[in-house]
């Protein structure tokens, strides 16, 4: 694969997420994912401690409060940070794997 | 009728929910970071002999894929959602030891970033949404796809992979709840298995639509991008 078709690739999959991300903010439920629910039904949800921080709580950028621009912002920023992230891994590895 | 239909449509402000911090107790915490780190550690060390070049732009979007899936949380059984966990998707795509590092670095940054998921409980998260469900969902895949035949085929052992993955990640899950003392296992383990059986059944068709998807519009991509340990030179 040339570098241009890699590029093509990292382009379309950033598309495609920031897409989903952003459908997140109008379609997704908003009720308890399955181990808030079992925590709530049981009785032990009040143990769970927040960060000591928050950087982007509740996928919500702070000072775009919590509408959907809010979600669809801290959703591409997401999007950008993993890809980067899975990229840098990635390539350290195979930089890795021609030094062998 | 009108404020129910917009509701429907408000932004949803109750996301996902990965583990936080004060359901594990210590040793439980220390343990799942121990897990973390030997298994993303092995795993990097597995793909520096496996990966080509095309798995480093694929880690990337599958990265992103899983990412931004997990935001779209969807209604399952009696008020409550789940969400895409996708380990099993990115075994299959990408193979264990690349997809146990991009379901590491989303499980990070979900924490570190965005809080979901307190930063002790992190490596319990790692273990149980990084590492067992992409070693469920990649075992799995591996046995059932040769019993199966054709593109449904494909898509049916994709599907029961991913489902399976789910639920051993539940369990995994309520038993580290037991152990801390936080919920009986007796408690934990049906509610949390009982609900992931159903979630699961999300994971199945999420799994095997992209699959489908890919297969259709970008089959070379199913090609393993990693070479198969015997014939890597």
């Amino acid at each position: 694969m040339t570098q241009t078709s890699h590029r093509k690739l990292i382009l379309t999959g950033i598309v495609l997420a920031i897409v989903i991300a952003a459908a997140s903010a109008f379609l997704a439920s908003g009720s308890p994912d399955g181990l808030e629910r079992v925590a709530e039904d049981h009785g032990f949800i009040e143990r769970a401690q927040g960060a000591w921080y928050s950087a982007l709580p509740d996928y919500t950028v702070p000072g775009l409060g919590d509408g959907a621009a809010s979600t669809i912002a801290a959703g591409a920023v997401g999007v950008l940070a993993v890809t980067a992230v899975s990229i840098g891994a990635g390539a350290l590895i195979r930089r890795r794997s021609r030094n062998l | 009728m009108i404020s129910i239909g917009l509701a429907a449509l408000a932004p949803s402000t109750g996301p996902a929910m990965h583990i936080p911090d004060g359901f594990l107790s210590a040793p439980v915490s220390i343990a799942g970071w121990v897990v973390a780190v030997v298994a993303v550690a092995f795993a990097a060390r597995r793909a520096e002999r496996q990966m080509n070049d095309r798995a480093v732009p694929l880690m990337g979007v599958m990265a992103a894929f899983v990412f931004a899936t997990q935001m779209m949380n969807f209604p399952v059984a009696g008020g409550t959602s789940g969400h895409l966990l996708g380990g099993a998707l990115v075994a299959i795509l990408l193979g264990p030891w690349a997809a146990m590092i991009v379901m590491a670095a989303v499980i990070g940054l979900q924490a570190v970033l965005f809080q979901d998921g307190g930063l002790v409980a992190l490596g319990a998260n790692i273990t149980n949404m990084g590492v067992v469900t992409v070693a469920i969902g990649y075992l799995g895949f591996r046995l059932l796809s040769p019993l199966t035949r054709g593109n449904a085929g494909y898509m049916l052992a994709a599907g029961i992979a991913a489902w399976l993955s789910v639920v051993v990640s539940s369990v995994l899950c309520a038993i580290e709840l037991g152990v801390s003392g936080t919920s009986p296992l007796s408690v934990a383990l049906p509610a949390m298995a009982g609900l992931h059986v159903l979630i699961g059944l999300g994971e199945a068709a999420i799994t095997a639509a992209a699959l489908s998807f890919i297969r259709v519009t970008s089959p070379g991509l199913l090609v393993p991008s990693v070479v198969p340990p015997e014939s890597a030179s």
